[in-house]
């Protein structure tokens, strides 16, 4: 029986090894990912009143949407609501960085953007950070993903993706859907 | 009454054992890391930069 006992633990052993490697491999790819790929989860700590974001500061209702800065950074605030988002469509660039910003005067409510590896939680009292680079051109989906109440399922927005070229904004740097 | 295996064929079977256990759960892990190797880089990677 020691025979056996050797070959079982030697079995053990390399299973192990082998159930070692497999998670390297895929905490491997992980790290490759977020290093070389700059695919990381969103990780921004800001926090924003929810009660008065309507109010003041950055979540007013003109400055949302995109606006690009006089440094040429590109931003999109979207506040999310119960059971819309404002603006519910927004213009971004092809090929550039863009910056996303959220806040929620509500509750929980979480946005993935169709086609891309956007995708985060908006929790009332902070604001929710994303910086992605659109690859494609076209009308994206941003529904919302997170059950934020009895008309969670109709709640969504669009994030319309243009070249470059088509990508104009007006005198305070605003671009919108509804000017094309 | 059968004196049943004696300890020569009870060593045998056992040295069998774990090679079949082996290649079922290598199967199935090896299928679930094909998997998630597929989705990483036919999905995850060229949907692009997000922090």
């Amino acid at each position: 029986m020691a025979i056996a006992e050797e070959g079982i633990v030697r079995s053990e052993l390399r299973w192990a090894a082998i159930s070692i490697g497999v998670v390297s491999v895929i905490m491997l790819a992980i790290i490759y990912a977020g290093l070389v790929h700059h695919i990381n989860p969103p990780s921004n700590i800001e926090t924003i009143d929810p009660k008065t974001l309507h109010l003041t500061g950055e979540f007013t209702e003109p400055n949302l949407g995109t606006r690009v800065a006089a440094d040429g950074q590109i931003t999109s605030r979207i506040v999310a609501t119960q059971f819309t988002f404002v603006p519910r469509c927004i213009v971004l660039p092809a090929n550039r960085p863009v910056t996303l910003r959220f806040a929620t005067p509500d509750v929980i409510h979480g946005i993935l953007v169709t086609g891309t590896n956007v995708n985060t939680m908006i929790v009332p009292g902070y604001v929710s950070q994303v910086h992605t680079v659109f690859t494609r051109t076209g009308d994206l989906l941003m529904p919302c993903h997170e059950y934020c109440g009895l008309g969670h399922s109709e709640m969504s927005a669009t994030v319309r993706v243009v070249p470059p070229g088509d990508f104009k904004p007006d005198s305070q740097g605003g671009v919108s859907c509804d000017a094309r | 009454m059968a004196t049943g295996p004696s300890d020569q064929d009870l060593e045998r079977v056992m040295r069998e054992v774990p090679r079949g256990a082996f290649a079922l759960a290598a199967l199935t892990t090896g299928l679930l890391l094909a998997g998630w190797l597929l989705v990483y880089f036919l999905i995850f990677l060229p949907r692009g930069m997000v922090s």
